[in-house]
Order: structure tokens, then sequence, then C-alpha cells
């Protein structure tokens, strides 16, 4: 009976989550500056504009972006073995905007191939800096929680001062289309990267879920999951190929939104235990459902002004990853 | 059977292991014992395959440990090396089943129960004691072996220091239910600090030295006077103790004699 609980505790989480997320996101349809109600949608055309092209594809990005940070934090928690870890907080982020800029500032604004290829300089960027912090991070082959912040804090840098310098040197457009990575917002959206987030992150989420027992071996070191027989290598792998494509999609659709990937695994944690079953589904519906809270403030807090919803999750996750910090510091975990 | 032939291992251009020539049987405890540095945890890091020896070569059950994937390694053997690492809160009961994560519930727990441990079962491991994290470690470790036993293959236990850190009475349920795998034909190779305790469960001591084999055979034999001169520089009187198993080390003082081993 005890198999059973343990079994369906995570799915439990997961179905709860679900529908808190659907209700957040239909509520969303109906928030805004402008009053909408239902009986509007078959008389009123600018009712419909207002829900149908602009609350709903923005409904749209904010609940898959939100899903692919909060993989994506819940998936690099994982392989760095660490809770402190967060795409925007180690260089993943960073590398990625990093990315897409170089792209911008080669290729001039507009053009249809770079609306391609943005995203995809974006996943480079993303891949190279978690490869860095993977390689700095590691002392002796482990993985040491301060080298990989020190890492993190010195590749934000590093990529925030060549975004900087490139903004430096461009021209009007690609100055305003750089900037829009610095604050993430989902004011603009970015259709062909938002497309292959629908279609990159429920593959994530069923690849990840999938091996939710290895990440669970994988938590006990290098060598002790060796011995119960995981391949190591072929995890990290996998693992950072992923969590780089998530970020990259990301940032690529909404800019540098931080702090989802760190608060929302961690909320998993204390609802659902250490072990990784559902865990991944889990942190993409929570993070999901917190970019659409996030994003709701953002449109109504100061309307009919926004604040970038980016900096919204800064001001609430960088007094959380203190506390946390703070907790880890006592535990003697860091 | 585990056999090492000539086996060296250099580890930044230094001999950890020299010429260590042995051969193990299945079915018996096998107890490694030998002074802090003496090659005891590169021995069971080469005989896992987790380091591949510069010289000479190791045979797990006729093959060698690196030519194997990791997953059919871990169907040969299994491991409890000194410090695995564990950050998140995972409860107990996960972690044990790590090790046979398809077992039933029941066989988690009498595996935790028969090392003394049944109470931390629903616990965190992150909130256990050092002591009490290592009889988790080491129960996931023997269902790890209890996988490869239902499929009818007699794995071999790795065991680095099982019991240090543990209290009187969980040292004696830990060499008991090691000494009941032996008697199911599994291979148990561990190592083990305490010389007296070594001699009273082992079939057979294995005493390294500076990373070479001092002594190899029953404990009388192998905790000898000269021995403990040669591998620890202490002058020992030894005894067996009566009635047996066992054999007493009573050092009298540290020797500060030149070196025994070249």
């Amino acid at each position: 009976m005890h198999a059973e609980t343990e079994q369906r505790a995570p799915h439990r989480l997961v179905r709860i989550l679900a529908a808190a997320t659907a209700l957040a996101a239909l509520a969303a349809l109906w928030i805004g500056p402008v009053r909408v109600t239902p009986g509007d949608l078959f008389t009123d055309e600018v009712a419909r504009v207002i829900l149908f092209e602009l609350r709903l594809p923005r409904v749209v990005a904010a609940l898959l972006i939100g899903a692919a940070l909060g993989a994506a934090g819940a998936l690099l928690q994982a392989l760095l073995r660490n809770p402190l870890a967060d795409p925007a907080l180690i260089g993943v982020s960073g590398g990625a905007a990093l990315g897409a800029a170089g792209m911008l500032a080669i290729g001039g604004a507009g053009s249809l191939s770079l609306l391609l290829s943005v995203p995809g300089a974006a996943f480079l960027g993303a891949l190279l800096a978690t490869l860095l912090v993977w390689r700095l991070g590691a002392v002796q082959g482990r993985l040491q929680l301060a080298a990989i912040l020190l890492a993190g804090v010195a590749i934000n840098t590093l990529a925030g001062a060549l975004v900087g310098l490139l903004l430096t040197f461009a021209n009007d457009p690609v100055l305003r289309a750089t900037t829009f990575w610095l604050f993430g917002s989902l004011t603009e959206i970015r259709w062909p990267a938002l497309i292959a987030l629908l279609l990159a992150v429920p593959m994530a989420a069923i690849v990840l879920e999938r091996r939710a027992t290895a990440f669970d071996l994988y938590q006990l070191g290098d060598a002790e999951a060796r011995h119960a027989g995981l391949d190591v290598r072929g995890l990290q792998r996998q693992g950072i190929l992923l969590a780089s494509l998530l970020t990259a999609l990301a940032v690529a659709s909404a800019g540098i939104i931080g702090f989802i990937g760190l608060m929302v695994p961690h909320f998993m944690r204390l609802l659902g235990g250490a072990s990784h079953r559902g865990r991944f589904l889990q942190s993409a519906l929570g993070g999901a459902l917190l970019l659409l809270l996030a994003d709701g403030c953002a449109r109504t807090l100061a309307a009919p002004a926004e604040i970038p919803v980016g900096l919204l999750t800064a001001l609430l996750g960088a007094p959380f990853f203190l506390l946390l910090l703070r907790r880890e510091v006592r535990r003697g975990t860091v | 059977m585990l056999e090492l032939e000539q086996v060296r291992l250099e580890r930044a251009g230094r001999a950890v292991l020299a010429d260590v020539e042995v051969s193990l049987e299945p079915g018996v405890m096998i107890c490694l014992c030998g002074p802090n540095g003496a090659g005891k945890s590169s021995l069971i890091e080469v005989c896992a395959g987790d380091l591949l020896p510069s010289r000479g070569s190791v045979r797990l059950q006729g093959k060698v440990p690196g030519d194997l994937d990791t997953a059919e390694l871990a169907w040969r053997r299994a491991v409890l090396s000194q410090n695995p690492a564990l950050l998140h809160p995972f409860s107990v009961a996960d972690v044990v089943a790590l090790g046979h994560p398809t077992t039933a519930t029941e066989a988690r727990a009498a595996t935790l129960a028969e090392l003394g441990a049944a109470e931390l079962l629903p616990r965190t491991y992150t909130e256990l004691s050092g002591g009490e994290r290592r009889l988790v470690q080491l129960a996931r470790v023997l269902l790890q072996g209890e996988r490869a036993a239902a499929r009818d293959i007699q794995p071999w236990l790795l065991l680095d220091e099982p019991v240090t850190q543990l209290d009187l009475a969980r040292v004696q349920r830990v060499m008991q239910a090691l000494q009941s795998r032996a008697g199911r034909g599994w291979g148990i190779l561990t190592v083990m600090h305490d010389l007296e305790l070594a001699s009273r469960h082992a079939d057979r001591m294995l005493i390294l030295a500076r990373g070479r084999l001092l002594a190899d055979g029953p404990p009388e034999l192998a905790l000898t006077p000269e021995i403990l001169a040669r591998g620890w520089q202490v002058n020992a009187r030894t005894e067996l103790e009566t009635p047996g198993p066992g054999v007493r080390v009573r050092v009298s003082q540290a020797s500060a004699g030149p070196d025994a081993v070249d």
C-alpha cells in the first residue's frame, strides 16, 4: 500500500498543477486593461481581436516559455546535483542571449532567414555556456557547488559585457531587437521560436519522465551511478542538450526571464519530495503557472503601462534565492 | 572468480598498486586490510572497473570489467564506495530502492531490518547521521546484489569500509548479512580497518601495504607480528582468540625502525 501511494503521489501533483494551470490560462484571457465579457465575443469585433489576437497568443507564450524554463531548471538542478541551479543564474540564458544578439549584429534585423537562425544561434550560445559551466564547475571530476556558481557568475558577466559591446556598435533596429533579450518580456511574440517550443516542451517532458529513475540514480554521484549500471556520460549529454534547447528557445521567444527555473523545481521538491518521478512534468506545469501569474501581474499592476515580466520574476526571485542560499549554508551543503 | 594478474596502477606517476596477483573465490568472506594509503580503495576501484590498471589485468567472472558496459557490469558486481553524495532530500525508501527499482516495498524494508535499521525507512536521507547513511547505502548495494541473484547471477559485493562508522550492534548485523550472502555463493570483498573484527569474520584476509600484497590467507596466518611490523610499523603480539575464531592484536609501541617493505 505504501508503494501505491508512493507511485500515485507524483501523478496526483501533476493533475492538480494541470488543472490549476488550465484555470489560470482561462482566467488570463479575461483579465486586462480592457474589460471583455464572453457575450462581447458575439457582438464586438474589437473584443474578438483583443481576445484572440492579443491575449491568446500571449497566454500560449507564457505557458510554453514558463514550462520550458521550469523543466530546464529541474533538469539543470538534477544534472548539477544542486538546488541552486537556474538557467539565468548560471549563465545558460546569458549564453543564449549572446548567441541571439551576435546573430542579429551579423545579419541585421528583420529578414525571414534571421527569424529562423536567431533561435539556432541562441541554442549554440546556451550549449556553449552550459559546457563551460560544467567544465569550470568540476574539481577533479566532482561537480562543486561553489565552482559552478562562480563559473556561472563569470559567464553571465562575460556574456553581458559582450552583448553590451555589440549594442555599443549596433544601429537602431538591431539595438531595439537586442535590448529585447536583456529584459524578458512577452509583449512581442516571436512565433518561430514559440512553434519550436510547442514541439520541444512535450518532447523533452516525455524523454525526461522516462529517465526519472536514471536521474534519481545519478544523484548518488558519478561513480555510484555507474556502479548501479547507469550510463552517466550518456545521461549528461542528453541532459545538457535538452537543457540548452529549452533555455535557448525560451530566451529566443521572450528574452531572459530569470528565477522561474530556480523557484519552481524547489517548490515541487517541497511538495513532492526529491525523487524525479513526475518532477519534470510538475516543473513544466509549475513554470507555466508561475509565468502566467507573473505576466498577469505585469499586464495589470501598472496598467495601461507594462512592467517587463523578467523584472517581476527577478523582484520575486532574488529574495527567494537569498533565502535558499542561507538555508543551504546552514545545512552545510554549500 | 575475481582474478587480478600482475596488476599495477599508477596515479600521477606514483605506483598505487604494484604487482598485485591474487585470485579470489566467491562464497567466502574476504577482508582487505592495510594501513591508510595502502591502496585498498584503489584495489576496489580496479576490481569494480572504475579504474583501468596501468599494467596487468583484472577478470571478473572471466570478463575484463573495462570491456563490459555499465549496465552489464551492474549485474556482476555491486559497489559501496566511501562517500556517496546526495544533496537533495530523498526519502530513505527511495534511496534503498535505487539498488533494485522494480523490487517490492517489503524487500526494501526487510533489507534495512536485516541491518538493524528498520526504523530509518520513513525518514529523509539527508537528515541522517553518517553511520545511518552508511546503512542505507549498504542496503541499496545489497538490493542491487539481490537483483542479480534473482536472475541466477552470483554477484560480487565490493565494499569500501562498510562498518567503520557503525555502532557495536550494527557492525554485527552487517557482518552477519555479508556472511549470509557469502553462504549463498556471492563473492564478498570488503575493506576493513578493525583487524580483530576482520579476523573474527573473514575466511580469508588480504593485507595490503604501499600497493603490495603482504599477506593472503586465513586470519591466523595473515595477522602475525612480522606482517604487522612490515605493514603498520608497529611492535605487536598476536594470539588466537579462545574460543575462536579470531586473532587478538596487542600493540606495544610504534616501531621507529626502518621500513621493512622495499
